[in-house]
């Protein structure tokens, strides 16, 4: 199937030569859930404002389908947005902020009360409809506004940091409402955030964006499994990075010397060799403390050290273990059901842990953070 | 700002004098006759004006005779004066017309767009008003002598135009700039080309402010004498016509018809600030815009 939205090498320099988007290509494929995610500043918002119309490329192409809209302004495309601080018209009523799409398209009169009242009820504000935005809570702002957007029924919906405006515990629900959302109307959505969780939680794929570059496409899962690069490695979820030296290749494997510990894992593709650079990374919830050492699993590796310190995180404990490197190197601990008998590493003890070579990956060194 | 105390955080050593139900601090009292003296400072003349329209006396002077009502009657059955006023409002409309033509569209100019000479216009188009109303005068006469424009109630509503266009200007201006241009995105977005925004978005939401400005413009073009002296030909604006009657002495006539002026005035500004301030309070302040 053709894709939906289709970005061929955009560029988008603003006045004073800002390079904020950069050769970015993307297809977005029909009701998808795709999220651009990285820091404020990676051009991602710039890149949904070019989708949107609100921004001109330039250079590169922009598709709706077949169609190349690149030059058209926003009210000639068949796409709607949430904007980040609602952007609700003050003067209006709830009711006339949602219909305003339909009256702007000629819409009779009856079509459009019917149309708002069912929106109104699929976002759980039918007895708001005659209040004014400045009457509202930020989460009924939000759901106006995600009303408003929807009632024309656009082709893709844009969403430009629409939660980051919530507190944590709305943001949290307004996330599962909006999954769910999606997965209902079947609409294609593109979301902006700078938040990982929020990515990872509601996307069906994931790009990330650093200094205007596309810089990862793919899936939550194989974003955190597989970083592209150490720069999202870091920004997506915690992780363990450190510098290392190649001691030994063979074949699919190579071997990484930490200053304390030498470390397996694999090249996945990557060509390495003898004596160069690299960096290594490993998420501290696939390691585990090994308690035996004459349990270690076959092709294993140990990575020894003396604990620093032992941190609660709810459900588990994240140990950070002292390994000569600048930086800790964290485990995290899932703790048994009964808390009372967990036995914890204590401060100052010298430790093992266990570390599996299909979870480590690792970057040549000149791969960019 | 005056700050009200309770009795527990009132500042320690403040001299404090209890005054029936409410506690006052002796800062409290000096502010309130400072207030005081300003304001008489203000408007005791036009108190001692308005009195003196209703006193019996033709003289205006001590001590007040009888309270009447007959100047008021003698000022609306004087013909001169109502032609007067009559003409007064009329220049007074049609230079809230110009102000709102010419000013609106500047204002948008120099809130959106970037142009060559953006700074100085936005200097230029203020300084009318600063301007002494007698150099405008003065240098229109010249132009409009030099172009063969004989003098009339037009050339006055043209000088009035020019003087106070500013007023529109800076008026909406501020407005736009304190107004979330992402509501006019969000029109866009939702279908509306630019004039339909402008319509229903952009209007809407400076709509307060052009009704409070154009009072503003027009209150100042009701009572303005050194532009219209110059640039009237026969018709009489009421600011002239009363200047020209005071010169034979204040009548209590006077006295009416200003008592009048002041009061209606007075309501137009009232009205115009609580309309823009009405506006600004359910819109609340512009956003710093971000490139993400």
């Amino acid at each position: 199937m053709s894709p939906i939205v289709r970005l061929e090498n955009v560029t988008k320099r603003f006045a004073g030569n800002v390079l904020a988007v950069d050769d970015v290509s993307l297809d977005v494929r029909r009701g998808e859930f795709i999220t651009l995610l990285g820091e404020s500043g990676c051009g991602k918002t710039t890149t949904l404002r070019m989708i949107g119309g609100f921004e001109t490329p330039t250079s590169g192409r922009i598709y709706l389908g077949d169609r190349d809209i690149t030059a058209l302004p926003p009210y000639r495309r068949r796409v709607n947005t949430v904007f980040q601080d609602y952007a609700l018209f003050p003067h209006m009523s709830v009711e006339a902020n949602v219909g305003y799409g339909l009256k702007i398209a000629r819409a009779s009169r009856s079509e459009i009360a019917a149309t708002v009242a069912e929106t109104l009820r699929m976002v759980g504000l039918e007895d708001k409809s005659r209040q004014l935005p400045h009457q509202l809570s930020g989460g009924q702002k939000q759901r106006v506004a995600l009303a408003r957007a929807l009632v024309r029924k656009p082709e893709v919906l844009l969403l430009d940091e629409p939660l980051s405006a919530l507190d944590a515990k709305l943001r949290a629900a307004m996330r599962v409402e909006l999954k769910h959302l999606h997965e209902q109307l079947g609409l294609t959505f593109i979301f902006v955030t700078h938040d990982q969780t929020e990515a990872l939680v509601m996307s069906d794929r994931i790009i990330v964006m650093h200094e205007g570059r596309l810089v990862q496409d793919g899936t939550p899962t194989a974003l955190y499994d597989r970083p592209a690069s150490p720069y999202v490695a870091g920004f997506i979820g915690a992780s363990n990075m450190f510098p290392a030296r190649v001691v030994a290749v063979n074949g699919g494997d190579i071997v990484a010397r930490l200053r304390g510990s030498d470390v397996r894992c694999r090249a996945n593709g990557r060509t390495f060799r003898e004596g160069s650079d690299a960096i290594i990374c490993v998420r501290p919830s696939k390691v585990a403390i090994l308690e035996d050492e004459a349990s270690l699993p076959e092709g294993f590796s140990v990575v020894r050290g003396v604990v620093r310190d032992c941190l609660f995180h709810g459900d588990s404990y994240r140990v950070e273990v002292d390994i000569r490197e600048a930086e800790p190197f964290m485990v995290d601990v899932k703790l048994p059901d009964d808390v009372s008998h967990a036995v914890l590493p204590v401060p100052g003890s010298s430790i093992a842990v266990a570390v599996n070579p299909a979870v480590v990956t690792a970057f040549l060194a000149e791969e960019a953070w | 700002m005056t700050q009200v105390h309770r009795k527990d955080d009132r500042p320690e050593g403040t001299f404090h004098i209890p005054l029936g139900f409410a506690s006052w601090d002796v800062n409290r009292v000096t502010l309130g006759i400072a207030g005081a003296s300003v304001l008489g400072f203000l408007y005791l003349p036009i108190v001692v004006l308005m009195i003196f329209s209703f006193n019996s006396n033709p003289i205006t002077r001590l001590p007040l005779t009888e309270w009447t009502l007959k100047w008021y009657d003698t000022a609306f059955s004087n013909e001169v004066l109502l032609i007067a006023l009559a003409n007064s409002v009329i220049v007074g409309a049609g230079a809230v017309a110009i102000c709102l033509v010419i000013g609106v569209p500047t204002a948008l100019a120099l809130d959106r767009y970037e142009f060559p000479g953006k700074a100085v216009l936005r200097r230029f188009v203020i300084l009318p008003l600063t301007l002494p109303g007698l150099i405008t005068g003065v240098s229109m006469l010249a132009f409009f002598n030099m172009m063969g424009v004989s003098l009339s109630l037009a050339t006055v509503l043209i000088g009035h135009g020019t003087a106070l266009t500013a007023i529109v200007v800076t008026n909406v201006f501020a407005r736009l700039q304190r107004y979330d241009r992402r509501i006019e995105e969000a029109s866009a977005d939702l279908g509306a080309g630019p004039l339909r925004t402008f319509w229903y978005v952009t209007l809407p939401n400076i709509r307060s402010t052009l009704i409070g400005s154009s009072l503003i413009a027009f209150t100042l073009s009701f009572d303005e004498i050194p532009v219209t002296f110059f640039l009237t030909g026969r018709d009489n604006t009421l600011p002239m016509y009363i200047w020209s009657t005071v010169r034979r002495g204040i009548t209590p006539e006077i006295n009416a018809i200003g008592s009048i002026i002041i009061a209606v005035s007075i309501c137009l500004l009232l009205v115009a600030v609580f309309i823009m301030r009405g506006e600004d309070r359910r819109s609340g302040p512009r956003r710093a815009r971000q490139a993400k």
